[in-house]
């Protein structure tokens, strides 16, 4: 038997209601339907998706910063979901988040000493001096000088308020960091200092990551296992290097050619698969297959049933019609049906 | 009998000696310094650097959009085809730049006026730069939204920009762009904020239209694999000046400028097998606060006394056809590219 995994998501629900207005009736939006996943210590789990399929609500729905309508989150063994006061305040300390815009997530008029000690304050009692000290330890693991406490954020570069949101996130010991873009909007070379404090973190203290970005050529390098959404559902997952090397799902295929490689040779003799129109409206999805619409293989079945996960060969599962019915893929990558 | 002539291609946009001084709260500072480069007709040219380098305040010098009082811009020579910049009143110059230079910029939900339909703002161009009457300015802006790829261009004339997602945003800012048929387009970070297959459906559309028309891009943007696909030539900007300017072939198989090099291999490769992500150690210098010398060596692994000593600040050197670079020791360093 497997040891149970640190945090189990099991067919996540998220839906808004958008006000009804008095001349139009809204439907309510489904933003994430169904999504399950499972985190093992010290693994790092990369979401991608296009905006709007959800990934950020997956992560705001693990952490309760929006309420699910369905499913269950256990985190070492309790749901997250049944809790609440105290206890969800006690839980929330083992899963904490980074988000993309360090320039509107710390308070501008706070010395950055306090902002970083401040989940100190929340769930531990500690003397100003003994706060103090922790701030300091966190500044040195995130490669800041203990002497930049004593100042404002608007003294610090993008790269710098990123590691003190990271000081702040890891202030109290989580087991798992969710990172919503947390690189997303820093210099290549930033990027990758901050991407490399991530990995030191998880070496030292076997800190787990779920990683949601847009860029995948970075979620490709941090990641051991992916998964990718569309409209709201994983439609493929598995290790990192068999969804980039074989990408078993059109719309993985897709995703991944649509990605320029900084290489002017390799880039002119690439094949690209350009999908058409934008992702559909979350609150119109398509029947049958979300994909559907987009899909350059479709077939009559996908425009009425929706598919069911398969296994992929290598790992992982893939929600693709391709592979049970028509050429009958049966887990190999998508690109074998032109072969 | 005929001489042979070398061919030189007609020059679209000229600039030389660009400076750019803007007011801090510490006075005057330099952030453009010296730039100095041509696009040819029907070119694409990349200007690429991290965030602070000048690359952006470099066009909006260009377009005459830099606050009057808070800055200074002074060139030896601004030339459109036959238009001298610097020499031009206000009036003039909105009107070169509604006719000869369209902007595009990264964020298409602010550049678009959320009270007016999007077919008004694209027939305002219209009626203001071409004197077209009404009906004529509805019938042309119909047209420009066909092309730009806008699907059922008649009532999506009368929406407004809330009504279209970003993809769809950024193609009504090309329509607005091509309106009056430019002799140069400056496309600043035109992808940034859209998805990947979003990007590839506008950079593709904006590879057919230059196709068709013949003018000249201007390309801004960070992001090397973008700079891959569709630029012929490309200016790396370091701390205000440009460190370097090659054809794009060039540029990534053999750099000659250590920050080039820097920056070619902090970009993490889809097409590889994943490595260890490399960075530039440090920040890029605060606006001014150069350093003496060479600007990078603070960040250079291959700085030697002569780079750091003050009044050697290097010159951009030739490097090959086509080629120059701003390095001291360019001629000792074999530098490596990307293949």
């Amino acid at each position: 038997m497997t040891a149970e995994p640190l945090l189990d998501v099991r067919d996540l629900h998220v839906s808004f209601s958008p006000r009804t207005s008095m001349f139009r009736r809204h439907r309510p939006v489904r933003a994430v339907d169904g999504v399950s996943f499972a985190l093992d210590r010290g693994e790092t789990l990369g979401l991608v998706g296009e905006s709007g399929c959800g990934k950020s609500t997956t992560a705001r729905g693990i952490t309760r910063l929006v309420e699910p309508s369905a499913g269950s989150v256990t985190l070492e063994g309790v749901d997250l979901l049944g809790l609440s006061g105290a206890q969800l305040r006690a839980a929330r300390r083992r899963i904490q988040l980074v988000f993309q815009d360090p320039y509107s997530s710390l308070d501008p008029s706070m010395l950055v000493r306090d902002s970083v000690g401040e989940p100190l304050d929340v769930h531990y009692r500690l003397g100003r001096a003994e706060k103090y000290d922790r701030v300091a330890e966190l500044f040195r693991r995130v490669g800041l000088p203990a002497d930049y406490m004593l100042r404002y954020p608007h003294e610090f570069s993008g790269g710098q308020r990123q590691r003190l949101t990271i000081a702040r996130a890891i202030a109290c010991d989580p087991k798992i960091l969710v990172c919503d873009e947390a690189v997303s909007a820093l210099d290549v070379s930033t990027q990758n200092q901050i991407i490399g404090l991530l990995e030191e973190l998880s070496e030292q203290s076997g800190l787990t990551y779920l990683f949601i970005a847009h860029d995948l050529s970075v979620v490709r390098h941090i990641s051991d296992r992916v998964a990718v959404m569309y409209l709201g559902q994983i439609v493929e997952h598995g290790d990192a290097a068999r969804v980039f090397g074989a990408p078993a799902h059109p719309y993985t295929e897709a995703l991944l050619s649509a990605v320029p490689i900084p290489s002017p040779a390799t880039q002119r003799g690439r094949e690209r698969i350009v999908l058409t129109g934008d992702p559909p409206d979350p609150s119109h999805i398509p029947p049958g297959c979300r994909f559907h619409t987009r899909c350059p293989y479709v077939m009559d079945i996908c425009r009425t049933v929706a598919p069911l996960p398969s296994p992929v060969v290598g790992s992982g599962e893939v929600a693709c019609h391709l592979h049970t019915t028509g050429p009958q893929l049966d887990g190999v990558a998508v690109r074998e049906v032109n072969a | 009998m005929q001489s042979i002539q070398p061919v030189t291609p007609a020059i679209t946009l000229d600039v030389q000696d660009l400076v750019v001084d803007v007011l801090t709260e510490h006075g005057w500072a330099t952030v453009v310094d010296g730039v100095s480069f041509t696009v040819a007709t029907g070119e694409t040219l990349g200007i690429v650097g991290e965030s602070g380098s000048g690359k952006s305040v470099t066009c909006l010098a260009i377009a005459g959009l830099m606050p009057p009082r808070q800055s200074r811009v002074g060139a030896t020579a601004l030339r459109l085809l036959e238009h001298d910049l610097t020499s031009l009143s206000r009036s003039e110059m909105s009107d070169v730049r509604g006719r000869k230079i369209a902007m595009i910029f990264q964020e298409p939900m602010t550049s678009l006026n959320p009270a007016f339909t999007v077919g008004d703002q694209i027939a305002e161009v219209l009626r203001r730069h071409e004197g077209c009457s009404r009906r004529d300015s509805k019938q042309r802006a119909t047209a420009l939204l066909d092309r730009v790829g806008v699907p059922d261009p008649a009532r999506r004339f009368t929406q407004y920009p809330f009504e279209f997602s970003g993809g769809m945003r950024q193609r009504v800012m090309i329509a607005i762009a091509l309106a009056c048929r430019p002799d140069v387009i400056i496309a600043d970070e035109p992808t940034t904020a859209l998805d990947v297959t979003v990007q590839a459906q506008i950079v593709e559309l904006l590879r057919e239209l230059q196709r068709e028309q013949g003018m000249s891009v201007i390309f801004i943007t960070h992001d090397l694999g973008v700079v891959a696909d569709v630029c012929d030539r490309v200016l790396v900007m370091y701390a205000g000046q440009i460190v370097e300017e090659a054809s794009i072939d060039d540029i990534f198989e053999s750099p000659e400028h250590p920050y080039t090099e820097g920056l070619l291999a902090s970009v993490p490769r889809m097409d590889l097998p994943s490595s260890e992500l490399v960075s530039i150690p440090g920040q890029p210098p605060r606006v001014g606060a150069m350093p003496a010398g060479c600007r990078f060596h603070p960040r250079c692994s291959y700085r030697r006394d002569e780079c750091v000593a003050a009044g050697t600040s290097p010159a951009l050197e030739w490097a090959g056809p086509g080629h120059v670079t701003r390095c001291l020791r360019h001629h000792e360093l074999t530098l490596e590219g990307t293949t």
